[in-house]
């Protein structure tokens, strides 16, 4: 009940009229984004962090939890119009919801897409009511040992489940946090790692290395999309697709066949969108894959709204409750969350458990304004629908200098210096190797945000036990999370290491 | 566009991660120090130094005894783009950011992708809006003139 107070007392911030503008703003920008192919929440939430510095820190994080929900929205156009996932939580999407264009549905797609992500997103969002400072009063009784350890888990599990190499993810992750130990101590404020630069003084920019590291190195990676994407269009006959509100319209009948696989994903979606690292591409791929298991009208893969219906409200849920542990404890579950983390932080704001206590109106602001970007996003995605295939038909190829351009700008915008262009350029290619190389750069952005937090907790814990390592054992609590972290660290390993025996044995 | 240059970076990176924490962890020694009565400013770094640098060893070791590895494939477009971005970094000095980038994108859409003169200019118009209209006009952002801009003033 008290959180429903609060949640009302939060609607008296997010119905301000900034907000409502900015809520607005983020969520247009985030389906037109999201809709694009190849550009995705990541690139979409860091290339448009700038465009929020003309607000106050509850605004401009209002706009982009806008922007990052809609974004959800706008990669299931892409998916299920022309086949191309905006952003990988659309991939299941496409499996039907592209079959069911072809069968000359394509409005139908559409809406049961946007329905599905309104009502998964209204239970992740209600969960998140729920459990949000529930969880942050859990996370008050946590001392510095209990934190390293929680982070140590964050980072660890996201370096685990992204890419098949264990040790690329362990070298990306230290990677990211020596780079983010550039600049000041956490602790003393003494100078360090700035090898006689007064530029590196400052640490390395958040922004431009964000807007870099996802934005620019996308850009370059788009130009071998062009071509597949020129072919794809020219072997659709999209452009030929008449879409109407009126002909996307559900009967009852259809409304009740997705209803069932809206409940479950919206549940589970949310869940998923709460363990760190998992994510809502996670959320919507176990979404579809329960669902799998349901009867459906249609077989799955041909075009059945239930498959649409459960990818979508899936992610969309695995979106929201990604907010809970990133409030309530201050760790992002994804990359998107490590670029909104970082965004907090710029603002002079410390999520973590004392945030629901500190600034009561900015979370309650926050998760309230959901609601509305919930409902706004809504609207714009069903008004949008018959201009989808104009925004649709900008060729990736017009899309490469546009967003070089714009990488280049934001990062001077953010820093008001040339060298915050160099650390975004510099960045972006350095983000681009590793990319093509295997090494995925999400755990290094989700490092480079939480090692200040990690090397803060960590050092005061060894303060507090005059360098001990029993602080990090004397309790069951942490002996839990310890035991946590070493399967996360060790699970991989030993997968490896079994399927390199196996292959051995195989040959022999 | 078309010419794909092969050329197997796989052993470098890890090779250039085990420099970096080779680097940290000297510097992190030799200028912060790693204990003293409780953690110095180089406790950390030097900790994740260390795992680097062990991480980077074994994933060097990996990419140069893995069996048929893929070979990483580098196209010439993408070097395009950053040498385009560059090219923006540099005239920036000169000419100034906005104009650079609206050269930048005739360039780009006229040279290498022989676009229509009505993209090209709906795209000029579309980055001029972003850059006047977004950054300078509502947040204020002073972009550089470059010596050009000097010159004039």
């Amino acid at each position: 009940m008290e959180n429903f107070a609060s949640l009302l007392a939060g609607f008296s911030v997010a119905l301000a009229p900034e907000n409502i503008g900015a809520c607005l703003l983020g969520a247009v920008l985030g389906l037109i984004v999201g809709a694009m192919p190849g550009i995705g929440s990541l690139a979409g939430c860091a290339l448009l962090l700038p465009l929020t510095y003309k607000f106050n820190p509850t605004t401009a994080i209002i706009m982009l939890g806008a922007l990052y929900y809609s974004n959800m929205y706008g990669g299931s156009f892409s998916a299920i119009l022309l086949n191309i996932p905006g952003d990988s939580p659309a991939i299941c999407t496409a499996l039907d919801g592209y079959p069911l264009a072809k069968k000359g549905q394509p409005g139908k797609a559409l809406m049961t897409a946007n329905l599905a992500s309104f009502l998964g997103g209204t239970i992740g969002i209600l969960i998140l009511t729920i459990t949000a400072s529930g969880l942050a009063k859990i996370g008050l009784m946590f001392g510095y040992a209990e934190m390293t350890l929680i982070l140590l888990i964050a980072m660890t599990s996201i370096s685990w489940l992204i890419g098949e190499n264990p040790i690329k993810g362990i070298v990306i992750t230290m990677l990211g946090i020596l780079v983010a130990s550039i600049g000041m101590d956490t602790l003393s404020g003494a100078p360090r790692y700035d090898f006689g630069s007064m530029y590196l003084l400052g640490g390395v920019p958040f922004t431009p290395f964000i807007i870099g590291c996802v934005g620019f190195a996308q850009v370059i990676k788009l130009i071998n999309e062009r071509e597949a994407d020129e072919k794809k269009r020219a072997s659709e006959d999209s452009r030929q697709t008449k879409l109407s509100i009126r002909g996307s319209i559900l009967s009852f009948h259809e409304f009740r066949r997705i209803l069932p696989p809206i409940l479950r994903s919206g549940v589970s979606g949310t869940f998923i969108g709460v363990l760190p690292g998992s994510g809502a591409t996670t959320g919507a791929m176990m979404g579809y894959a329960i669902q799998k298991k349901f009867k459906s009208e249609v077989p799955m893969g041909t075009g059945a709204v239930e498959g649409i219906a459960a990818s979508e409200a899936a992610n969309n849920a695995a979106a929201a409750g990604a907010f809970a542990p990133l409030l309530a404890l201050g760790i992002p579950g994804s990359g998107t969350g490590a670029v909104l983390l970082g965004g907090l932080m710029m603002w002079g704001l410390n999520p973590g458990p004392l945030l629901f206590d500190t600034n009561p109106e900015f979370c309650w602001g926050l998760i309230s304004s959901m609601y509305v970007a919930n409902v706004f996003t809504l609207l714009v995605a069903i008004l949008v629908i018959p201009f989808l295939i104009k925004i649709l038909s900008v060729p990736v190829k017009y899309m490469i200098p546009i967003i070089t351009c714009v990488c280049i700008v934001g990062a001077y915008s953010t820093s008001n210096s040339m060298y915050g262009v160099l650390i975004m350029f510099l960045s972006g290619i350095v983000g681009y190797l590793l990319d093509k190389n295997g090494f995925s750069t999400a755990p290094m952005l989700l490092a480079f945000v939480l090692a200040p937090m990690l090397e803060k907790n960590m050092r005061k814990a060894f303060i507090a036990s005059q360098g001990s390592l029993e602080i990090f054992v004397d309790s069951p609590l942490k002996l839990v999370l310890l035991a946590v972290f070493l399967v996360l660290v060790l699970t991989p390993v030993v997968k490896s290491i079994l399927r390199k025996a196996k292959a051995k044995k195989a040959q022999a | 566009m078309q010419t794909k240059k092969h050329f197997n970076a796989q052993a470098v990176i890890p090779l250039i991660t085990g420099v970096v924490a080779l680097v940290f962890l000297v510097t992190g020694f030799v200028n912060y120090g790693f204990w003293s009565d409780q953690p110095t400013p180089g406790f950390f770094p030097i900790i994740i130094a260390a795992i680097l640098l062990i991480t980077s060893a074994v994933c060097l070791y990996q990419s140069l005894t893995a069996k048929n590895a893929k070979d990483v494939i580098y196209c010439k477009g993408e070097f395009l783009v950053i040498l385009g971005a560059a090219g923006i970094i540099l005239a920036t000095y000169l000419i100034g950011l906005v104009p650079s980038c609206l050269i930048y994108i005739f360039l780009w859409l006229k040279f290498v992708e022989h676009a229509p003169w009505k993209v090209i200019i709906t795209v000029e118009i579309i980055i001029a809006a972003i850059a006047l209209g977004v950054f300078t006009g509502w947040l204020q952002v002073r972009f550089p003139t470059g010596l050009l801009g000097g010159l004039l003033a």
